[in-house]
């Protein structure tokens, strides 16, 4: 899944590492996150939107709700 | 969310991972040296050396339960992964050496037995290391 997580912590200047002590895991969850390699939990995403002060759906790109949107 | 954190599993499973394998190594070393100095071990001395030299193994075995537990969700696929790989070709390999054995196609004994726990951990690890996750936990 795509996201916006890159662009949201080079706009803070926070380090993948940074963010990573703040959500409590480790900076290879961030990476795999941001690189789209890995969709996180729900509680995980959750945690990313209040650490941002963002909705959810401002972080993460759902693209089937973009193509559905498109055909109506 | 209710567990530990990344760092604070890592640190736990460190703690205790390192004292163990080194314990694990000692034991392997002493034991055998143990027995070859003395003339005729009795049947219960061999055992409670076999038994001493694999118990920080099952120890390590716990502690990789618990990092898997406590971890966070993505070391967490990561290490079940790497543990599901590093026991498919353990048990591949142990099997395709026992029918080679059960067919007579190479000699009893031709590959010790106790060489499938290095095997699990050497694929374990290098399918961590492989995969990108080295620097996880050890």
């Amino acid at each position: 899944m795509e996201n916006k997580l890159r662009v949201l912590r080079a706009e803070r200047k926070w380090s993948q590492a940074y963010l990573a002590e703040q959500l409590g895991v480790s900076r290879q969850s961030v990476n795999a996150i941001e690189t789209g390699k890995y969709d996180p939990s729900l509680p995980l995403a959750f945690a990313l939107a209040r650490l941002f002060e963002r909705p959810i759906e401002d972080i993460f790109i759902d693209e089937h709700a973009s193509t559905s949107q498109a055909a109506e | 969310m209710g567990q530990l954190t990344f760092k604070e599993a890592n640190r736990r499973y460190k703690s205790l991972f390192f004292p163990m394998i080194g314990i694990y190594s000692a034991a392997c070393i002493g034991g055998a040296l143990l027995l070859r100095h003395l003339s005729e071990p009795t049947i219960w001395l061999k055992n409670v050396i076999a038994v001493f030299t694999i118990a920080p193994i099952f120890i390590v075995f716990w502690l990789i339960w618990r990092y898997v537990q406590e971890t966070d969700e993505y070391t967490r696929l990561r290490q079940l992964q790497a543990l599901a790989i590093g026991g498919m070709i353990t048990a591949a390999t142990a099997g395709t050496v026992g029918f080679l054995e059960l067919y007579e196609a190479i000699p009893e004994d031709f590959v010790p037995s106790f060489l499938f726990l290095p095997l699990f951990f050497l694929s374990y690890g290098l399918s961590k290391w492989i995969r990108g996750d080295g620097g996880d936990c050890a």
